[in-house]
């Protein structure tokens, strides 16, 4: 192959290749929107797309913070446990009204986020072994806390607000979506802090070498995604109208797919957050698509399809990721 | 490139001065070994449980109880331990668990009748169904070179998804009655077949892992895969093995849960990969791949099973327990580490 390609050609091939990379969910994104617009009524009706947007909200919110600990090197799976353990939280302070109601359970998630990052940071654990204990422990907690059952949240207060207010004809939740991600984008892109994230997720010693404080950089990221998942909690506090101890299993590994679908290295040191919201939004897309299917009642689609392709997609994005990386070099 | 650090870590404490000889040596040897700290901690459970409630706590049906529980998750654990040896990581177990139970289900009840006839043919199609979702992990793994979490992360979702599929989401009912009364509830001298077929799993793994060229080249893997393949052991169909091993357990143990429910448990797997992973941490293998053992994983197994159990008898909130194994867990990786890290200390010097 090498004597037959040009440098022209490679070099078009690189830049495919790199398109795909970092812009493979976004095309995969529009064309899955087209489909839906072209084949079902309604898939663009506002309601249609506001109420997809506030559903995938809470994922939109724990792939953020995931995306920047795997950009890292790490990984966090205690997010869906922590999102449940703060919902039940969020519900059983909600009384107080929803400064509180946000406060508290985003500073729990906070905290474990700071276990999490001291135990990777200055107790050299593997991310994996720290986040996976943590899942467990943050799980029983909320079960415990809980008395393994939903805890209603007071409807009296004004904790409520965050489920039904509206503001520019979007719910609240959508509204704390967008914001997320636009500060994650002017975090990633405009300020050192993405840049030393990459640089550790790229090569640890090098960053420490150069003078990086490696351990904090970690430790912020890891509050920053135990934070977000105890603001995902907030929202399925509200959302649900009570606290869920028994919520949120697999979401870090939902969360896991959409920033890798995004175009996120496992291995760190290359991510992008808009491509995890392309990727948020794809996955998200795939269920609401499947059930506009069934609505149409020609063919009955069982909603099942949808993990199973979602974890089919997963595998061919990584897989032509893996194909144009190779070519690439 | 590592020098540098190691200047540093090196004078923080000094290694041993001289190798103790004898038995002591030995003796010292295993108490630094993560499997034995973790097989103490297990003691002091037990120990801590009878002492509190012996009546209750230390009785035969009691420990029957908690062999028979565990025995899915010990079959599971198995085939992780191998998987992990070598560096790897199986997430699709649960979900392979399940899509085993529903294809032994649907050809048991397809085949009709009842006898032994139509268990034996769901049974095999079972093992057969979880061992090819095994050898599409492994070889998705090796061919295809994509990160062992993200094949398993696929498959976990196809292998559950097309469960969900087939069922329509309900549990398959009516397995054969035979099925539970005798491999699901019946015992052999006491002890329940499960628990049999479990340790069975158990014993032929370790001996495998420990006395076969099979775990010799598991661990040479794991150890370093350009090395191993160098070596001239074949890297990519060992893998594909491995993961097939992993694979065929998740089923048989899917064949356990089918036999003592008589039912397909669509729903209560989800996180049977994260506490096969757990247990196998907790043994002392690293996810780095390369050391490891089964017995290691036994304890693994049994440490969240009995402090389950006990917090149950002691009328503790039995959710305590995953807090207490998350805690546990980070405690021995953590000695593990520093075990580990005074080793490479000391063999600098």
């Amino acid at each position: 192959m090498a004597t037959t390609s040009t440098p022209a050609r490679s070099i078009t091939r690189a830049r495919l290749a790199s398109v795909l990379q970092g812009q493979g969910a976004l095309v995969a994104l529009a064309l899955l929107v087209l489909f839906g617009a072209l084949r079902y009524d309604n898939f663009l009706s506002s309601y249609n797309v506001t109420s997809f947007l506030a559903n995938n909200a809470k994922f939109g919110l724990i792939a953020l913070g995931m995306t920047f600990v795997i950009m890292t090197g790490g990984i966090d799976l205690s997010v869906g446990a922590v999102a449940a353990l703060a919902s039940v939280v969020a519900a059983m302070v909600s009384e107080y009204g929803l400064v509180v109601g946000i406060a508290v359970p985003v500073l729990v998630g906070a905290v474990i986020g700071l276990v999490n990052g001291s135990l990777v940071a200055w107790g050299r654990l593997q991310p994996f072994i720290v986040t996976l204990a943590m899942l467990l422990a943050a799980r029983g907690l909320a079960l415990t806390v809980a008395g393994n059952q939903s805890v209603a949240v007071d409807f009296e207060s004004g904790f409520t607000a965050l489920g039904t207010t509206t503001l520019l004809t979007l719910a609240a939740p959508i509204w704390i979506f967008a914001v997320a991600y636009l500060l994650g984008v002017l975090v990633l892109g405009r300020t050192p802090f993405s840049r030393h994230v990459l640089a550790i997720g790229d090569n640890e010693e090098t960053a420490r070498l150069m003078g990086l404080r490696v351990e904090r950089v970690k430790l912020g990221v890891y509050a920053l995604s135990g934070a977000l998942a105890g603001m995902a909690g907030v929202l399925l506090a509200a959302q649900y109208g009570a606290g869920q101890p028994a919520e949120g299993v697999g979401w870090e590994l939902t969360a896991i797919a959409a920033v890798v679908v995004g175009g996120t290295l496992l291995t760190g040191g290359l991510g992008s957050v808009v491509g995890t919201l392309w990727g948020v939004l794809l996955l998200g897309l795939i269920f609401n698509v499947l059930n506009f299917e069934n609505g149409r009642g020609v063919i009955s689609l069982s909603p099942y399809w949808q993990s199973i392709v979602l974890g089919g997609f997963l595998l061919v994005v990584v897989l032509l990721q893996n194909r144009l990386a190779a070519r690439q070099t | 490139m590592s020098d540098l650090t190691e200047v540093t870590a090196a004078d923080e404490e000094p290694a041993e001065a001289s190798e103790p000889s004898g038995v002591r040596a030995a003796l010292r040897r295993r108490l630094t070994e993560t499997t034995t700290w973790t097989f103490l901690i297990l003691l002091g459970i037990v120990a801590g449980f009878a002492a509190l409630r012996f009546q209750q706590f230390a009785t035969v049906f009691n420990f029957r109880n908690i062999a028979a529980d565990a025995s899915g998750l010990l079959i599971i654990a198995v085939g992780m331990t191998f998987v992990i040896i070598t560096a790897g990581i199986d997430l699709s177990v649960g979900s392979v668990l399940v899509f085993s139970g529903v294809i032994a289900a649907k050809v048991m009840l397809a085949i009709g009748g009842g006898g032994w006839g139509a268990i034996a043919a769901g049974l095999v199609a079972g093992l057969v169904a979880g061992t090819a979702w095994g050898v599409v992990n492994g070889v998705l793994v090796t061919k295809a070179r994509v990160p062992p979490l993200i094949v398993t992360l696929g498959t976990l979702g196809m292998a559950l998804g097309s469960a969900l599929l087939i069922t329509g989401g309900i549990d398959v009912r009516g397995v054969p009655l035979q099925l539970t009364t005798t491999i699901g509830i019946g015992q052999l001298a006491g002890v329940p077949y499960v628990v049999i077929i479990a340790a069975a799993v158990t014993a032929v793994g370790a001996v495998t892992l420990s006395m076969t060229r099979f775990g010799r080249y598991t661990y040479a893997i794991g150890s370093n895969a350009e090395a191993a393949r160098r070596a001239g052991i074949n890297v990519d169909r060992h893998l594909i093995k491995v993961y097939a091993l992993s694979g065929f357990l998740a089923g048989m143990a899917g064949m356990v849960s089918l036999a003592r429910f008589a039912t397909t448990t669509i729903g209560g797997h989800s996180t049977d990969n994260l506490a096969a992973i757990a247990a196998v941490v907790l043994g002392g293998t690293s996810l780095f791949g390369g050391i490891g053992t089964v017995l290691g994983t036994v304890v693994g197994v049994f440490i969240p099973a009995i402090l389950q159990n006990g917090f149950v008898i002691l009328g503790v909130q039995p959710f305590w327990q995953q807090v207490a194994v998350g805690a546990v867990l980070i405690i021995a990786v953590y000695i593990d580490q520093l075990k580990r890290r005074a080793q490479e200390r000391g063999e600098r010097r």
